[in-house]
Order: structure tokens, then sequence, then C-alpha cells
């Protein structure tokens, strides 16, 4: 998931998310559409000079993928942005993208340094660039009911000097 | 910038208020299409005289440059020929730079990301009208020299459309409507706000980041 800062595109006021009748995220969100080569990405949101969308998978395998932003008919210059097989990271608490990490204890309360995880239980950990999942989703699918695994990430819990794997890692 | 106020001294004399500070043209342009008195919400409109032809202030074939200064007022003094139009720009498309495809909406915009092609259809708008005889009323664009031509595939209304394709020589800061004016044989006929130029979205490749971190870098699949 990407989020794209810019100028000349979104609407005054933030429009999220929608499915559409197959229930799949669509790629159309308040006339703001992005493409990376011929592939519509599915919209989380956008407002006036910032969106973010889900990459398409179809972008696995290729060094660079030309992006282009499309507001109410007008096209941006394709701009080359180059590909990874994964970028992780972690949502974060405020939003800012650092500090205490978005994340779930097992009884489904936020996790905070005041309320810590017990040992051994569930947490739920908030994520992306995760890169592609087995069995592989199809764009904008909502997988909340398949459980699906990164190929290539993997999670561990821990001060450096002491990282504990995750016993299973499931989205 | 689009002027969108308009009101009458006591001697009828139209002003517009609000035009911006630095050089304008001033042109009178009969309410004969597109745009007709009925699509106007003015009171005694359907009266207007829509019978005579497109004159610039100055003149046609040297329209004056109309100077406005910030707080005052503006003289621009223009006398149409109450003469009929032979010629007209009843529609005007749009299409990609040098291609072959062509559409035609109610407003078209141009975005200053790629040149177009702009398409006109009319009486008297044909394969004998010259580069020279056509203006772009707008600091943004410029047609391609050369790139003038009939475009037989393109019909409308019985009309043949000609083509042409124009460049950005600078980018909008706004929308922009694109004024085309033809002055051909001593006759002058103009679009007004059919075409605009827009500045397209823009950003850079480090403008992409990951959404959890706000990090730049590759893009991820997912």
């Amino acid at each position: 998931m990407v989020t794209l800062f810019g100028a000349n595109f979104g609407p005054a006021a933030i429009s999220t998310l929608a499915l559409d009748s197959n229930n799949h995220v669509t790629t159309a969100l308040a006339d703001t559409l992005l493409a990376f080569d011929n592939t519509l990405a599915p919209m989380i949101y956008t407002i006036a000079g910032q969106m973010s969308a889900v990459v398409p998978y179809n972008v696995a395998g290729k060094i660079s993928v030309n992006v282009r932003l499309v507001y109410s008919g007008a096209a941006s210059a394709p701009v080359p942005v180059s590909v990874s097989d994964t970028s992780p990271a972690l949502f974060t608490l405020n939003s800012s993208g650092s500090g205490p990490g978005a994340i779930l204890n097992q009884d489904g309360s936020v996790n905070q340094a005041d309320h810590p995880a017990a040992q051994g239980s569930v947490i739920v950990l908030y994520g992306t660039g995760l890169g592609v999942l087995s069995p592989l989703p199809k764009d904008g699918e909502v997988t909340s009911v398949t459980a699906m695994s990164p190929q290539k990430v993997k999670v561990t819990i821990g001060a450096p000097s002491s990282l504990t794997p995750a016993r299973r890692l499931r989205l | 910038m689009i002027v969108t106020n308009i009101s009458s001294l006591n001697d009828r004399t139209p002003t517009i208020p609000g035009v911006p500070p630095g050089t304008s043209d001033a042109y009178a342009q009969q309410l004969d299409g597109p745009v007709k008195p009925g699509n106007l919400s003015l009171p005694g409109i359907a009266q207007a005289n829509t019978t005579f032809r497109t004159t610039f202030a100055g003149g046609n074939d040297k329209p004056a440059s109309i100077v406005v200064t910030g707080g005052a007022f503006t003289q621009a003094d223009i006398t149409p020929s109450s003469l009929p139009s032979s010629m007209h720009i009843d529609i005007v498309g749009t299409g990609s730079a040098g291609g072959t495809d062509w559409a035609y909406a109610a407003v078209k915009a141009i975005p200053d990301s790629a040149s177009r092609d702009i398409l006109l259809w009319g009486p008297g708008i044909d394969s004998t009208l010259q580069e020279n005889q056509i203006q772009l009323l707008t600091g943004w664009l410029t047609l391609r020299p050369g790139s003038l031509k009939s475009f037989p595939s393109a019909v409308a209304n019985g009309l043949t459309a000609m083509r042409f394709t124009v460049d950005f020589t600078s980018q909008p800061s706004a929308k922009t409507p694109v004024i085309i004016v033809v002055n051909k044989n001593g006759e002058t006929v103009a679009s007004t706000g059919e075409v605009f130029a827009i500045p397209a979205p823009k950003f850079t490749p480090d403008a992409v980041v990951n959404a959890a971190s706000f990090k730049g870098g590759p893009v991820v699949p997912g």
C-alpha cells in the first residue's frame, strides 16, 4: 500500500475506500485513478494533494513501473518508480509512520506500554509492503476470511539481540 | 481567469469588474452557438441580437491590447459589423496528439502533461483554412507548425473536421480557457470557453511512499 503526495488532484474533502458489487475495493474514487503501467490500483482514499492505493500484484517481478495519476480526466505524466519484492512496515498508533505500532492484544484492546500483551498471547499487527501472498488474492479483494501468508517476510519480536520468531504469521 | 460577473452602466455599456491587471484582448461574440441566449438566465436575453460578426476592440486585423490597471476603469470600444457571419465554429473536439482518435463533449480539458489535438467543425472551417489564420488566445499553448490538416474520418453535422496539434509552452497555474480565433478572408470567429487548459496532476518518484512508514523507496505488490 502506498501513499502519494502531489499537486493538482483530489477533492477538498476526503473520499475513502468503497466496495463494488463484487465486494472488491474500487479503482476509482472521487474522480481519482492511479495506474501502475496499465493496471488500475484499488483506492484507499483521496484528498487534495494526497492519496493512497494498493499496488497491483502484477508489478511483482518487474524492475520498475510507470505510475500515472488521473484526476477528473487529466492524467499526470508517467513517473517511473522502482519495484521491490518487499518493503515491510507497520502502521503506527498515531499514523505518523513512527512511534508505537498499531497493535491489538489478544482481547482486542490496543497494545500500549501500560497495557502490554501477555507472554504467549496472540497479537495483531497492521502492516504493508509484505509483497506477494500465497494464495495470491485478486487486486482489491477483501481477504478477511481466507488465511494468506507473505512469501518473503518473517516477524520477530524482541530486542535485536534476542529476537524471537513469531510462531505463526497469518493475514 | 474566468470573470463571472457583468453589469451595465446607465448608458447600457457593459462593465466587467474583476479583470486582473495586465494586458487583455476584448471582443464581442454573437450568442449563436454553441452557447445561445436560451442557455443564459438573464432578463430580456431572449431578445438579444445575435446577427453580427465577432469583433475585437481595435479591429479584427490588428486587435488593440487593452491595458488594465488595478482599481481603475479601462475602456474598450467595439463596433461589430452587422453583417451575418458566413463562418462559424460549431463544435470543438479533442484527440491525442497526431492520433486518429477524437471526441467532443460539452467542455474539453487539455491537461498540461501532454500535447493534444484540437478539432474544429463549422461552416467555413474547411480545407482552405491556413495555420496562420488560427490564433490561440492563451499564454500556455501554441499551434504546432505543420500539424493542421483536414480530417475526413471525423464528420459531425455533415461537416468534416479540421485538426491540429497544440503544445504547451508553459504550465497553467489554474484552469484556463483556451480561446480559439479563426481570422479568414476578412472575417473572424471565436470559440470561447469550450476548451480549457488545466494543470495536470503532478508528483515525483520520491513522493510515492510506503503507506505505513511514509518512507520512500521501491513500491511493493500489495
